[in-house]
């Protein structure tokens, strides 16, 4: 190994603190940190802001920026995923399974200060693989083919097996319902339209950020709504600052493991980023001895994906960096950044540059580093929203997120499938169907597609004689073997036990019912397609169909397995005893889409945020109307900033209105 | 049908307008522009608008703010159709076109609603292409024989498919008498590595990525150039590229293989996909109906943006491939060449697309 090229780090560290960098590189940073504390908006947004001030600037400065940007809003979309149980971006839903637990249970700070202080361990550690592996990063990833990228994901699909919930074959359902999802638009192989009904928003498929907002964030905000007057309850606020440092240091080898899994996972092609937290998760949960508090606010839970998200930015970067291939949308925005400023990446990077990725290397490391101490100052103020009235902080939140949702595609069909997803979301969580089955089958149905058609054309049955790949389908096995074998499942879907459940036995079984008519569906829409195209989808419906018969069995037969007849709403929690009925919650949660159909999204949201305040949450005219300038001013500066865009409405099609209102 | 009537109405009605109230100085002081990209933030079309945007900014009348618009879906038909419904023809919304708008079009998708024909170009990037082969397989850079051993010899080519900007290559590759076995959906720079890993054995690239990423290879001997689809000279001959003079072109590998040149429908489908992905690879547009003195302003901007020494630095050259950038009459004309196919040839297209790949 030719580690020569180490002598560029202490000059680079150098020209970092002493240049300008330093001050562009916090720039960088307290963007980041705007961007990441919204919901699914991130670096992505963040680089796009600033690439048009790239021209012209110094490659040192314009670098350690678009680091800054990057880096952070891993650290910081911790904020949304705990305390509101928004997940921060699509990356960062496996957070919320523990961290919003445990904010409801009033531990809001100490999950914050574990999440960030294990992002920060994270993020160093993703620096310091970045440092080395640069050098040797190159041939590995040439061994990684198509038929090993395809075994790197059966192995991440086993990994993550333990979280499909009480039910198994619920669960596995759920799961091919998420890779079903995820094969509507474009086939792979053919270009073929599956599902997509002809219409332009169905072509590219559903966006992830969208199903993740729809099935977690809608359902946990109707659910504390109904039951909860804050989100902390009436637990004191306020303690555990030390206690998530203290767990932090407990689970130090938990921390480092995760962020191996993160840093690999993001440098690997053909994974894709949305899966990295559930696989740390799944791996808190295997190696963890007591593994009854997962899903119920186990700090492991938030330490865990926390720690992996931030390892794997300095993953991202070697595809990105020395092969120019971007591994996602921030790292391809980061490559057009790259060119503005001179810079070719691919070789010329390892051989000509070294100088510039040890600039990188430290900015990253000084990006995390600043990040968690702001995020850490802010943790404080900004958990105090635990203890407001929910009703005070919940349209700002579903405002929030159908504008975040709104962001992903700029088209009506986000507002639609969110709403949509967020119906079926409700319905799974108060039902006992695994919404982290659905989202690891979402994000991984593209790749593992794509993989096994790749893998199939180019080697066939000589896959098997790849050693590398039946050593990565060995460890598949093995963890197969472990998942099957494991007791506790973890379920995000609270508890239940089957007798209370049984009284509306029969509207869970209409649910089933529903799932079983849209799997049929796809399968009937796919079936017309050329073997190629339908092969996946009709295989994945299938099973689908197999495991959602067995669910159904059961239920007619009144059976008594775990998390089989399942409603949350009639569990011996005492807390659901106050629930309000559920029928008027999701009337006002539609009430948001068709107040922004009606108005456009600017008005339709300042409108319905007033009158939520006013009708809803009983304020004052006044208090309403302050609380509402303030949000369509917010929105106002955020068009601005980050060229959003607002969904118009009925209003805006028979009248031209001016900005904001048009 | 319908739609061009609409198209046209709209056209000389904006004919009318520009020659009386219109006609004063374009200015777009405190304006601000927006250019539609189809494509996302990462893309080659982005990169381009991106290069090209901030220098544009200040080069026309008042300098204007540009935002640029990244509207992706269906290939690049969602953000086109958005362009061509809600720009109105004042010079405030621009748009980028790409290789697949013009194949969209010319094969007749169902969702495409936007009239490419109308649309008033202003700047055409043209983009070399060349296609390579790995000496492992058995290639050697003769082309008689490299031609001869693919026909012999089936190679695993990975791409991003037959209906797309993979086309005129693809095409080339069946002229040549040459099956490949397709692996597709897949990126480019994902396919170079596909390639480097050797599971695939002919590969193609846009010649940006020559100096920094194939020429290694070709001087380290893992792989050898098999054509490039050629360089359309000022006369309007297809000629060798000039980044890579020793490689022959399609055409004339065709003339090895088969004695005689190409002729026919055949000759004129590669025109045709020559004039998408060579002369108007990246194409910058006015919306249909634009009047002439606003027309008029942005061609002499672009040409001084042309013309500025920021373009001239080697990280842009490499992003514009260092070939002469097409403005005036020459964009006008290639985006012509470009949008239009005759029934005989597309049908051709299709049929090729058919009986090769199995696509309707």
């Amino acid at each position: 190994m030719d580690l020569s090229a180490l002598q560029y780090a202490l000059p680079a560290l150098l020209t970092l603190v002493t240049g300008p960098h330093l001050l562009y590189l916090i720039f960088g940073v307290a963007l980041g940190m705007v961007f990441g504390v919204l919901p699914a908006i991130g670096g992505l947004a963040g680089i796009a802001l600033v690439l048009p001030f790239l021209f012209g600037m110094d490659p040192g400065p314009a670098l350690a920026m678009m680091i800054g940007l990057a880096a952070v809003p891993a650290t910081s979309d911790t904020f949304s995923s705990v305390l509101i149980g928004v997940p921060g971006g699509a990356g960062s839903a496996a957070t919320v399974i523990d961290g919003f637990p445990m904010s409801k249970r009033g531990e809001a700070a100490r999950a914050l200060t574990a999440a960030f202080f294990s992002s920060l361990i994270g993020g160093l550690f993703g620096a310091f693989v970045l440092s080395f592996a640069f050098v040797v990063a190159t041939p590995i990833l040439m061994a990684i083919g198509f038929s090993e990228q395809l075994m790197l994901i059966i192995l991440a699909l086993t990994l993550v097996g333990m979280l499909t919930g009480r039910n198994l074959a619920k669960g596995l359902a759920s799961c091919c319902l998420g890779l079903l999802i995820g094969s509507i638009g474009a086939a792979t192989a053919t270009g073929e339209q599956r599902f997509a009904f002809g219409t332009i928003y169905l072509m590219d498929g559903i966006p992830l950020v969208v199903v993740a907002l729809g099935a977690f964030a809608l359902p946990e905000i109707m659910d504390v709504l109904r039951k909860r007057q804050f989100i902390a309850g009436d637990a004191p606020l306020g303690h555990g600052w030390l206690q998530g440092f203290r767990d932090v240091i407990d689970n130090i080898w938990l921390v480092l493991r995760c962020s191996g899994v993160g840093a690999v996972m993001g440098m690997l092609p053909g994974m894709g980023g949305g899966v990295v937290g559930w696989v740390a998760y799944a791996h808190a949960v295997q190696t963890a001895k007591d593994k009854s508090q997962f899903g119920k606010g186990d700090v492991r839970g938030v330490i865990g994906p926390e720690s992996a998200n931030n390892a794997k930015d300095g993953g991202d970067l070697i595809p990105t960096l020395f092969l120019g291939v971007p591994s996602n949308g921030t790292m391809a925005l980061f490559l057009v950044g790259l060119t503005v400023i001179g810079l070719q990446p691919g070789r010329a990077m390892v051989t000509q540059h070294q100088d510039i990725v040890y600039l990188i290397i430290w900015s990253l490391a000084i990006a995390n580093i600043l990040g968690t101490v702001i995020s850490i100052l802010l943790a404080r103020p900004i958990a105090k929203v635990t203890a407001i009235p929910f009703m005070l902080v919940a349209p700002f939140i579903l405002v929030a997120i159908f504008f975040s949702a709104y962001q992903s595609k700029s088209d009506w069909g986000d507002i639609i499938s969110l709403l949509v997803v967020g119906v079926v979301g409700l319905f799974m969580k108060r039902f006992g169907w695994s919404r982290a089955g659905l989202l690891i089958g979402l994000v991984m149905s593209r790749n593992l597609e794509a993989a096994l058609y790749r893998t199939a054309q180019v080697y066939g049955l000589e896959l098997f004689l790849r050693p590398l790949a039946l050593v990565i389908l060995g460890i598949a096995a093995l963890m197969l073997f472990v998942t099957i074998r494991a007791k506790t499942r973890v379920s995000s879907e609270g508890d239940a036990s089957p007798e209370l459940s049984m009284p509306t036995v029969n509207l869970q079984f209409g649910f089933l019912l529903v799932l079983i008519a849209f799997v049929v569906a796809v399968a009937l829409d796919v079936s017309d397609n050329t073997f190629l195209a339908k092969v996946f989808p009709l295989s994945v419906a299938g099973l689908a169909l197999i495991f959602l018969t067995i669910a159904g069995i059961g239920m007619v037969r009144r059976s008594k397995a775990p998390g089989l007849i399942f409603d949350a709403d009639l569990s011996d929690d005492p807390e659901t005893d106050g629930s309000k009925p559920l029928l008027p919650f999701m009337a006002l949660m539609a009430a948001l889409p068709l107040s922004i159909a009606l108005l456009g999204f600017w008005l339709g949201s300042v409108v319905y945020m007033f009158l939520f305040l006013w009708l809803v949450a009983r304020k004052s005219v006044l208090y309403s109307a302050i609380n509402t300038a303030l949000l369509g001013l917010f929105f106002y500066v955020m068009v601005d900033l980050i060229n959003a865009r607002f969904a118009p409405g009925l209003l805006q099609q028979l009248v031209d209105l001016p900005y904001p209102l048009g | 049908m319908k739609h061009s009537y609409m198209t046209a109405a709209a056209i000389s009605i904006a004919a009318l307008m520009s020659t009386g109230a219109y006609a004063q100085e374009v200015d777009f002081s405190g304006k601000t522009i927006e250019l539609i990209v189809p494509y996302g933030e990462g893309g080659g079309s982005s990169v381009h608008a991106r290069l090209l945007a901030p220098l544009l900014e200040q080069e026309l009348p008042g300098h204007p703010t540009i935002i640029i618009r990244n509207i992706e879906g269906g290939g690049s038909v969602r953000g086109i159709n958005e362009f061509a419904a809600r720009a109105k023809p004042d010079g405030l919304t621009i748009a980028a076109l790409a290789t697949g708008t013009y194949y969209s079009y010319i094969l007749g998708e169902e969702t495409v609603q936007y009239p490419l024909a109308d649309f008033i170009p202003f700047l055409t990037s043209p983009y070399g292409v060349v296609s390579y082969g790995l000496t492992s397989f058995g290639l050697t850079g003769d082309p008689e024989h490299d031609v001869k051993y693919l026909q012999e010899h089936k190679a695993v080519y990975v791409g991003d498919g037959p209906a797309d900007a993979d086309m005129p290559v693809l095409y080339c590759f069946d002229l040549l008498g040459i099956e490949l076995n397709g692996v597709f959906g897949v990126s480019r720079g994902e396919s170079r590595q596909a390639f480097m890993r050797g599971e695939s054995q002919v590969n193609y690239d846009n010649m940006a990525s020559w100096d920094n990423e194939l020429k290694p290879m070709v001087d380290d001997g893992t792989m050898v150039t098999l054509f490039t689809m050629g360089f359309q000279n000022e006369n309007g001959e297809v000629v060798r590229d000039p980044v890579l003079p020793d490689t022959a072109t399609c055409p004339e590998l065709y003339e090895i293989v088969y004695g005689e040149p190409m002729s026919g429908v055949e000759k004129e489908v590669y025109e045709n996909m020559f004039a998408i992905r060579m002369v108007t690879a990246k194409t910058l547009v006015l919306p249909a109906g634009t009047p002439d003195d606003i027309v008029q302003t942005y061609q002499a901007a672009i040409e001084r943006v042309v013309a500025r020494p920021e373009l001239q630095s080697a990280a842009a050259q490499l992003e514009l491939g260092g070939y002469p950038q097409g403005t005036g009459e020459v964009a006008i004309e290639g985006h012509r060449t470009a949008s239009v196919m005759s029934p005989e040839a597309k049908a051709e297209l299709d049929r090729w697309l058919k009986d090769v790949w199995n696509i309707d």
